[in-house]
């Protein structure tokens, strides 16, 4: 079973290093988490048109479609001499690296080993995540028959995006089996691929050690860890948000528009992971926009913006069916008493362990730097932007019971890690630099 | 400390409760107060703090209390989840839901509902017309662990087994077998059924007579 984990990591992997292979060596790394994401929401993307789109019955041809896609791909490089196999490793220079990065071995490893041992039980995961997958797998014609109990849109948030199901869906074909312990694989995968962005975000300005410290920080946070092996969306949309602000940066500085294409494709895909993805895909698109104002490069590359497509559907796809994107009740209002609500859950709750306070007091320290940093500054306002978007959402709208009752706040927080994380890189950065 | 992460809740998907150290003060905030301290230790002692190793330091003794406590904790259930890996998934599942109701105090209804879960399949033939009957807040864990074992049906009249974990008891059962439910205050028959399994009186396996 573990060998058709395996093939089925594989099998993403290998189809988003084929697409990864076309940008340039520089936009490639990580390579491994940015092929399982580029892999992961192109199948996702293809079974979503094929099922609600074109309502054909998802099967083992989607399979086998997938498996020729990737075969394709590499021939076409191969034929093309473009073929190269990246580095996915490198020894640890010292002692220190060699601690942290075990350390992080092992957490991957006991994450792993939970996703065995640990069935299932978690209320939503079961309701809105895991059911979608049963459906596809043991009854996929029941989901469009307006008749059946399990039609679409008598489902658990009928609203939430297919990126996570479809994907688990994929690896019931590849397993053979539906599996409340096995379908928990996808989040550990998601979780090794947040720690490795986590990491690639660091190491671009600063130390391995570093890198390798705040990786395993992220790693061992009692909540990112329990999330490592449950099937939710929150940690996968952390990681498509967080290979998105990864190359986005990198865009920023070198104005390559092979990157922004990236970016943007991987921010339309977060838009098919979890709705909350448009808090932070809305300020992506307006932050881009303005820098290629800025830069007097609209013409020239906002058109990258339309790799934003994949997301864009599955938004039309809502309007076709005339549903919005919010779960949210109606009825406005000012609810103050969230606000305490939202302070513990970033500084006194365990789920972050001091995260936040690293970040807060280190951007204390060296504010002075940072308002020079282009880099700081529009990371620091995307952050402000999408955290904006949730302080309305919680203070002024019936979603605030969810802050009151302590069940959605904290887990939105986990998809701020790879934006913080890459707040305090730059803080950390400048403090090493400073005169 | 940390010892949630021992351990299956409700909640941890959700939140991490703070842990408190010397009874009142949470953790975090007390190693974040440490890790302030130490910053400022440091700039009177006259140690470089913008040499990388410095603050790396700091950042490691502040950050190793909780990073001991991970490693101990998961080590402290490691026996458990390596036995559990091998295991077939629904002694799991069971144990799971013991794990969570003993926890979390739930007086042992998510227990019973685990055991139950898997015993229905080897009670009710998996082709046969089956209407799950289980109180609400239990509904969402009976739809998705027994979809796809058994065929389930909306219809009770449709059905030919009944399966009930219903606590609540909106329903009756008379000594002739005849079935009523409390359908918008008012009960409604659905006819006589035989009793195939009971294991208390609120949690039975009917069958269509």
């Amino acid at each position: 079973m573990i060998i058709c984990l395996l093939l089925f990591a594989l099998l993403i992997i290998i189809l988003g290093y084929g697409v990864l292979l076309f940008l340039p060596v520089s936009s490639r790394q990580p390579a491994l988490a940015l092929s399982f994401a580029l892999g992961g929401g192109l199948i996702t993307f293809q079974l979503f048109v094929a099922r609600f789109y074109l309502h054909l019955n998802l099967g083992y041809w989607s399979l086998y479609l997938i498996i020729a896609e990737a075969i394709a791909l590499f021939v076409w490089h191969f034929y093309r001499r473009s073929l190269v196999w990246p580095a996915f490793w490198s020894r640890p220079n010292n002692l220190l690296d060699s601690i942290l990065t075990g350390a992080l071995f092992l957490a991957g490893g006991l994450s792993l080993l939970r996703v065995f041992a640990r069935p299932l039980i978690d209320y939503d995961a079961l309701g809105v995540w895991s059911r979608r997958v049963q459906i596809l797998y043991y009854h996929q014609s029941d989901l469009f028959n307006s008749a059946s109990s399990v039609f679409w849109s008598m489902l658990a948030k009928p609203n939430y995006p297919w990126h996570l199901s479809l994907l688990a869906w994929l690896q019931t074909q590849v397993t053979g089996q539906f599996s409340i312990s096995l379908i928990n694989f996808l989040p550990w995968c998601y979780y090794l691929g947040l720690i490795s962005t986590v990491y690639a975000l660091v190491k671009e300005k600063l130390s391995r050690s570093w890198s390798l410290f705040l990786a395993l920080l992220i790693a061992t946070m009692p909540l990112v860890f329990q999330h490592s092996y449950s099937f939710y969306a929150d940690l996968p949309l952390a990681f498509y948000l967080g290979a998105s602000l990864l190359v986005w940066r990198r865009w920023l500085v070198n104005l390559n528009k092979a990157d922004l294409c990236l970016a943007a494709a991987l921010a339309g895909f977060a838009l098919t992971v979890k709705s909350e993805a448009i808090f932070f895909v809305g300020p992506f698109v307006a932050l881009t926009l303005l820098w290629l104002w800025k830069q007097s490069l609209l013409k020239a590359q906002a058109r990258s913006l339309a790799l934003l497509g994949p997301g864009l559907l599955w938004l039309i796809w809502l309007a076709l069916q005339h549903l919005g994107v919010s779960n949210v009740a109606a009825g406005l209002g000012w609810h103050p008493e969230v606000l305490s609500k939202i302070r513990d859950a970033f500084f006194v709750a365990q789920s972050w362990q001091l995260w936040w306070y690293l970040v807060l007091v280190m951007l204390v320290l060296t504010w002075r730097n940072l308002i020079n940093d282009k880099l700081f500054i529009f990371s620091a306002t995307w952050f402000i932007l999408s955290f904006g978007c949730f302080l309305i959402l919680y203070c002024f709208t019936e979603t605030y019971l969810y802050a009151l009752d302590d069940t959605a706040f904290s887990r939105n927080l986990l998809l701020f890690l790879p934006l913080s994380a890459s707040l305090l890189s730059d803080a950390l950065s400048s403090w090493f630099n400073k005169s | 400390m940390l010892s949630q992460l021992a351990q299956r809740t409700f909640f941890n998907i959700n939140i991490f409760t703070p842990e408190y150290l010397f009874g009142t003060y949470p953790a975090t905030v007390v190693l974040a107060l440490l890790f302030v301290s130490l910053i400022v230790a440091t700039y009177f002692i006259g140690l470089d703090l913008k040499h990388k190793n410095t603050l790396l330091t700091i950042f490691m003794m502040v950050s190793a209390p909780f990073l001991w406590a991970f490693f101990f904790q998961l080590s402290s259930t490691l026996p458990a989840d390596l036995k559990a890996s091998s295991a077939p998934t629904d002694e799991n599942l069971r144990d799971s839901f013991c794990q969570m109701d003993k926890t979390q105090n739930l007086g042992g209804i998510y227990c019973a509902m685990g055991h139950f879960l898997i015993e229905v399949t080897d009670l009710v033939p998996a082709d046969a017309p089956t209407k799950l009957l289980f109180d609400p807040s239990l509904s969402n864990y009976s739809n998705h662990y027994l979809y796809g074992r058994l065929n389930l049906v909306n219809d009770i009249n449709q059905a030919k087994y009944l399966v009930i974990f219903s606590p609540r008891r909106n329903w009756s059962l008379s000594e002739s077998g005849n079935f009523s439910l409390d359908q918008d205050g008012r009960m409604q028959d659905y006819g006589r059924w035989k009793q195939v399994a009971t294991y208390h009186p609120q949690i039975l396996i009917l069958e269509r007579l």
